[in-house]
């Protein structure tokens, strides 16, 4: 066996096609399941490729989700800030993240979602409604693809209405990679304050929400209760809402796929996974630190060694999801690690299936003649966040 | 398990009208039953699948099954000997067959079972005069017929006010299971049912992410009182073993184990 010798400086340019990661990204896969590469802070870390290996290294507590854990890798200084000062449950290691993971489990059970499936239909038909509603263009970014998952977090939270606009505005800026340090913490402290003060109103006057029930336990500190709403609607809202653009694009880019979904609703589940496998939203992730010594393929990392886990490629398994690296929503795909992998693989995965099945299947039969009003290489991505998306969607119908 | 040959199985086999449902529709209280029904027999799946399109009627047919089976006063024995004669009588092979195991825990001999699906009249076995006694009396109360002054007499010495009633209401309840399963052409369970692997789980290092109730809703449920992984059946049927290995392979906190024969272990 050889072990490559080379290294990769992250994070790396894109090529040409706009879903595919970094071809250096797909070039080191193909070297080998793990590969040396250097951050943009000089500090060294291993970059790990291989389906396989990524899903052993998530696996294994031996290697840290806590972003405090020596060795973790940063890709910049928002990151850090997000990840270091007050951490959520996904920063943290067992048995302190499954005890803080347990306290929302029940609401994201796959049955309690999918009696959610009347209600995400209503937000959905609305959404096209308002942004169809005497006009014949609109951005699919702004006036669709944010509002909708952002409304379902919030009401599952029970975050009133006229409070949105503060999540989204706040949540991207702690996600983009240009935020300052400084930036990032202001935006941290003011959406903690504001859901430390409404778990405190809940706490007076309960609804049927999360925020209440969490505010409701004596386990749990005013803390814990505003750090695990923080981090439902950051991972709810941003993620979900780039995932519903990108595969928008997607679909318009594969007329034959979509005329496919068009035809055949009962289609979207498995559509669904495999838009999730072929986009996977985050190019360059997870990160994870060890804490012991451990073998992973061909090479030891140390004690405070890094490692990127890196879905994009993992994804892009030839043996397991064939050699063909395009779009086919008819592929079996279910075996993706876009949501990650191990304790830590995404609580709110049923949710984000739920609400893209609805989307797109309600996009493409209420919009047949959806298309781009600039063609796609005028298009803006937004790169440099962890969770990969459009940063404008302009179509018309 | 004992596999003794069912009494009236000659009827051609038909479509059932209404299919029972698969376990991932029914109502949860039924799904918690299954494992339980195969404690002594096949599991009784087409009748809960039967009962599952109406779920506050598998409630209240629940209720009234488990005081009867359960918190009886005639005891086992009578119970089955009532239930075997109610299924003869009314031709049905699904009740008859299913309490062939059930009846010989209770005390039956083989050939006391045998003989409850022949002739009274003719037949020679030797009964003792009570079980004849409710022998007859399953006899008519199957077909709704009254019973006879002599006959009440017979129940009466042998019986109690409090176990007369039940034997009425038992024997009711027996005759409208017999009558739906066989308008409906509900299929017996024994020949279906192929046990496979056998899945252990670890609650522990469940995370609640979903991904085996997904892709083995037969099998895998999510307990709502903590949100983990819970087993429908431990040991699913041949026919859901490929959903099984892949909701193993699936799980991302490695909380499903599997004792899988047709698996080479890796060295």
């Amino acid at each position: 066996m050889t072990v490559t010798t080379s290294t990769i400086n992250l994070p790396s340019p894109y090529g040409s096609c706009p879903f595919t990661p970094p071809p250096a990204y797909t070039a080191a896969a193909r070297e080998a399941a793990v590969i040396r590469a250097v951050l943009p802070d000089g500090t060294a870390c291993w970059l790990v490729t291989g389906y396989d290996e990524v899903r052993a290294v998530l696996a294994d507590a031996r290697f840290s989700a806590d972003a405090r854990t020596p060795g973790f890798p940063f890709l910049s200084a928002g990151q850090r800030e997000l990840a270091t000062a007050k951490p959520s449950f996904i920063r943290m290691d067992d048995p302190e993240h499954a005890r803080l993971r347990r306290m929302v489990t029940k609401d994201f059970l796959v049955k309690r979602i999918e009696e959610l499936r009347p209600g995400i239909q209503d937000i959905v038909d609305r959404a096209v409604d308002r942004m169809t509603e005497g006009r014949s263009s609109a951005d699919l970014v702004a006036d669709f693809a944010l509002p909708i998952p952002s409304l379902v977090i919030c009401l599952m939270l029970g975050v009133p209405y006229e409070d949105h606009e503060l999540f989204q505005s706040l949540s991207r800026t702690l996600l983009d990679n240009r935020t300052t340090r400084p930036e990032a913490e202001r935006a941290h402290a003011q959406l903690m304050g504001y859901l430390a003060e409404l778990a405190e109103r809940k706490r007076q006057h309960p609804g049927d929400d999360i925020l209440s029930r969490l505010a409701a336990r004596e386990d749990l500190t005013d803390q814990e209760t505003a750090s695990l709403g923080f981090l439902l609607l950051v991972t709810g809202h941003e993620s979900t809402a780039n995932m519903t653009a990108v595969s928008v694009l997607a679909l318009l880019r594969r007329p034959d796929q979509a005329e496919l979904l068009r035809r055949d609703s009962e289609l979207a589940r498995g559509a669904v996974d495999e838009l999730l496998r072929h986009l996977t939203i985050i190019h360059l992730g997870l990160g994870r630190a060890a804490t012991e010594a451990v073998r992973v393929g061909e090479v030891t990392v140390e004690v405070g060694e890094g490692v990127i886990c890196m879905l994009s490629t993992a994804n892009r398994d030839e043996q397991l999801f064939g050699a063909e690296p395009d779009l086919d929503l008819t592929r079996d795909a279910r075996r993706h690690v876009a949501f990650g992998y191990g304790v830590h693989q995404c609580l709110g995965q049923t949710l984000a299936r739920v609400e893209l099945q609805i989307v797109l299947t309600t996009l493409l039969r209420r919009l047949p003649a959806l298309r781009l009003v600039v063609p796609a290489d005028q298009l803006t991505y937004n790169r440099d966040n962890i969770v990969y998306g459009l940063r404008e969607l302009p179509v018309t119908w | 398990m004992k596999a003794q040959g069912t009494v009236t199985t000659t009827r051609t086999p038909h479509t059932p009208r209404i299919p029972p449902l698969p376990p991932a529709q029914w109502p949860p209280v039924l799904r918690s039953l299954l494992a339980d029904s195969r404690q002594d027999g096949p599991g009784r799946e087409n009748l809960f699948g039967t009962l599952a399109h109406h779920p506050v009627l598998a409630h209240a047919w629940l209720s009234l099954a488990r005081v009867l089976t359960h918190e009886g006063t005639l005891g086992h024995r009578r119970r089955e000997l009532i239930v075997l004669r109610v299924a003869h009588r009314l031709d049905a092979p699904y009740v008859h067959g299913r309490h062939r195991t059930p009846a010989a825990d209770a005390g039956l001999t083989a050939m006391e079972i045998d003989a409850t699906a022949a002739d009274l009249a003719t037949a020679t076995h030797p009964w003792q005069p009570e079980d004849r006694a409710l022998l007859e009396a399953a006899d008519l109360l199957a077909v709704n017929s009254s019973v006879p002054e002599k006959l009440w007499d017979r129940l009466a010495h042998a019986l109690t006010p409090e176990q007369l009633v039940e034997l009425l209401v038992l024997a009711g309840q027996t005759a409208t299971m017999c009558t739906t399963l066989n308008t409906l052409r509900t299929p017996s369970d024994s020949a279906a049912r192929q046990p496979s692997l056998t899945v252990l789980l670890d609650r522990d290092r469940c995370c609640s992410a979903g991904q085996c109730v997904g892709a083995a809703p037969e099998v895998f449920e999510q307990d709502e009182s903590d949100g983990r992984v819970a087993l429908l059946d431990p040991h699913p049927d041949a026919r859901y073993a490929d959903e099984v290995r892949f909701a193993a392979d699936l799980c991302p906190g490695g909380a499903i184990t599997l004792l899988d024969p047709e698996e080479t272990p890796h060295p």
